[in-house]
This record gives structure tokens, C-alpha cells and sequence, in this order.
């Protein structure tokens, strides 16, 4: 049975006033937080708890405490849909997890924040002279519409370390098809089972490096 | 989900699945299993005999992972032998913890 959203937000502060640089954490409402951090302004947190963070979810949130530069969703094995980003994003505030929340109380712009490694996939992913836009699907997944009649080709960012044959098959699950894995970790690697699982699937594993000979292919 | 349910809940649904699926060697690293204050997720890993096992390790914590911060990774057995990610991460073979679980319920029927 799912917690309720009240002992959630209230373990989250738990996690939150643990930290150093924070000096209290108010739980507003069953979905916001207020934290008040040395050096920085204090700043409203949203909080959701969803496996499917949408739209509808995100403006929950902001309607009951639309000062909030941050919505978070505390499962990790969840995943963002691009209408709810976009929410977030018309909202000016930041969206992200448990994770995102504990850096951007360190950080004096909050609003400003997005995972590192969000950043530099969407980036990337944009600048090739073939791709004439992209389109944020979730939060890992990107649709990019490429120039001269190329159909259009779906991106996930996997950012493991150990890229598994079980991360392979949890994403198609989670995310529906795709046609590409953008390993988005330096130092990440695919296993034999990985590359195994991703063949049966049709589906290219690639380093940031390789990426732009698939996109001028069909 | 106060401080104290967050490890108890992990226990329980570790010793459930630990129970329903046999032949899943499970493992927690990372900063909350080496007992840091101060955790953004917590890792656990389910080494499997294949990958049948592996979707229904997945299956059998998805409420846990809908509840809690749950960074969950499947492997098999042939590939956590070939990252040899048990020693690289430093992680912490939960055996100790289903046993425990296990004696506890057992002790606890017998005096029911």
C-alpha cells in the first residue's frame, strides 16, 4: 500500500534538515515544503509521489502552493512525462527528485536548475545539423525530427554505469519503444547482455560520439 | 514513512521477495547502506539467475519502489560476475537481514 502523501512529505523534510546547510524545514502542506538554507533565500518545494509525474500532477501542485521554484517526485523508478516538464517549465520552476532537491539547497537559483545530465542530453541532442527540432517525450526521452525526410528518431539518455540488459528492458517498459540508448555517462558501459537485449529490440546503442552517424543514417 | 519505517519497510519487502523468489541474491550499496545521514536514493541490487527472474524481481518491489527513493538494479548472474559490481560498489549482501526477518516471524508465530 503507497504511503500517504502527508508521511511523505514529512520524511522528505526529514531527509532535507539533514543536511548541513539547512537550517529548518516547514512542511506547508501534504504537497509543499518551505526551506530555509544559510546563505540563501528560503524557497518552496512541491512534492509528489507518482510513478507518472503528469501534467495534471504538476498543476496540482503549483495550485495549492504556486510560489514553489521546485516540484520533486520522491521515486526514482518513475518517470517525468513532457507535458508535466513543460508545466513545470511555463511555471518557472524546476522539476526533478529527492536528489535534485538535496543539491538545489545549495544553490541560490533554484528556478534555474535542471539535472546535469538532462542538460547535456537535450543540449547535445539539439545541436546536429540534421535535427530540425526535438521534442521532449519524458524525462530521459526525446523525439528528434530530422532534416531531408528522415523519419523521426526516439532518444532515450540512459546515464548507468553498468548499463544492464534489465536497464534495457526496464526502459522499454517505463518508456515504450525507442529506437536509440544514448549511454549519457563518460564512463558508462553496456554489458553483453545489454547489447544482446538491445539487438532483439532494434535498438543502437551509442556513446555521445557515435550519435551523430546514426542520425544522417534512415 | 517515518525515519525509523524507512529501513523496516525495506527489510520486509527484501524478505518477501526474498521469500516468493527463490535463487535472487539481493544487495544494497551506496550511501544509505553504508549508514550516511544523508542519502538522495537508496541502491539496491538483485543479482539473478536470468532475466525471468529479473522482471519478476522488479514485479515483486514495485510497491516499495512507488514509496521510497528506490534506485533498484537487476543484474545476472554473468554480468555482475563480469562488472564484478558487488566489490567495485562496496555492496552489502542482505542475507543477513531476510535470515534475521525470517527467525524473528518464525519466533514470533511460534509464541503467537
Amino acid at each position: 500500500m503507497a504511503s500517504s502523501q502527508e508521511a511523505t512529505a514529512a520524511w522528505v523534510a526529514g531527509r532535507i534538515r539533514a543536511l548541513d546547510n539547512v537550517t529548518s524545514v516547514e512542511v506547508l502542506s501534504p504537497h509543499s515544503l518551505r526551506i530555509s538554507r544559510k546563505g540563501f533565500a528560503p524557497f518552496v518545494a512541491g512534492v509528489v509521489s507518482e510513478r507518472l509525474v503528469t501534467r495534471a500532477h504538476v498543476e496540482a501542485v503549483l495550485s495549492v502552493a504556486s510560489d514553489a521554484e521546485i516540484v520533486v517526485n520522491i521515486p526514482v523508478e518513475s518517470k517525468w512525462s513532457g507535458s508535466a516538464i513543460e508545466a513545470a517549465r511555463q511555471s518557472r520552476a524546476a522539476w526533478g527528485g529527492l536528489k535534485d532537491l538535496m543539491r538545489v539547497a545549495g544553490r541560490d537559483n533554484v528556478r534555474g536548475y535542471e539535472r546535469d545530465e538532462y542538460q547535456f542530453a537535450e543540449r547535445l541532442l539539439g545541436q546536429f545539423g540534421i535535427v530540425q527540432r526535438i521534442e521532449r517525450e519524458a524525462d530521459r526521452l526525446w523525439t528528434l525530427h530530422r532534416k531531408n525526410g528522415l523519419r523521426p528518431l526516439r532518444v532515450i539518455a540512459l546515464s548507468d554505469y553498468e548499463l544492464t540488459g534489465d536497464s534495457i528492458r526496464a526502459a522499454r517498459t517505463r518508456y515504450g519503444t525507442f529506437d536509440v540508448v544514448f549511454l549519457n555517462n563518460p564512463n558508462g558501459k553496456a554489458t553483453a547482455q545489454a547489447r544482446e537485449v538491445a539487438n532483439g529490440l532494434d535498438i543502437a546503442i551509442l556513446m555521445a560520439g557515435e550519435l551523430k552517424g546514426r542520425l544522417s543514417r534512415p | 514513512m517515518s525515519e525509523t519505517t524507512t529501513p523496516t519497510q525495506i527489510a520486509k519487502a527484501i524478505h518477501t521477495a526474498a521469500a516468493t523468489l527463490r535463487g535472487v541474491r539481493w544487495y544494497g550499496f551506496g550511501s544509505f547502506f553504508s549508514g550516511a545521514a544523508i542519502y538522495g536514493d537508496i541502491d539496491i541490487l538483485a543479482v539473478c539467475v536470468d532475466a525471468a527472474a529479473g522482471i519478476r524481481a522488479r514485479a515483486i518491489l514495485a510497491d516499495l519502489c512507488g514509496d521510497l527513493p528506490i534506485h533498484l538494479t537487476v543484474m545476472d548472474q554473468t554480468e555482475a560476475k563480469a562488472t564484478d559490481f558487488v566489490r567495485t560498489e562496496a555492496a552489502v549482501d542482505l542475507e543477513w537481514l531476510i535470515d534475521h526477518l525470517s527467525q524473528t516471524s518464525c519466533s514470533e508465530s511460534n509464541t503467537i
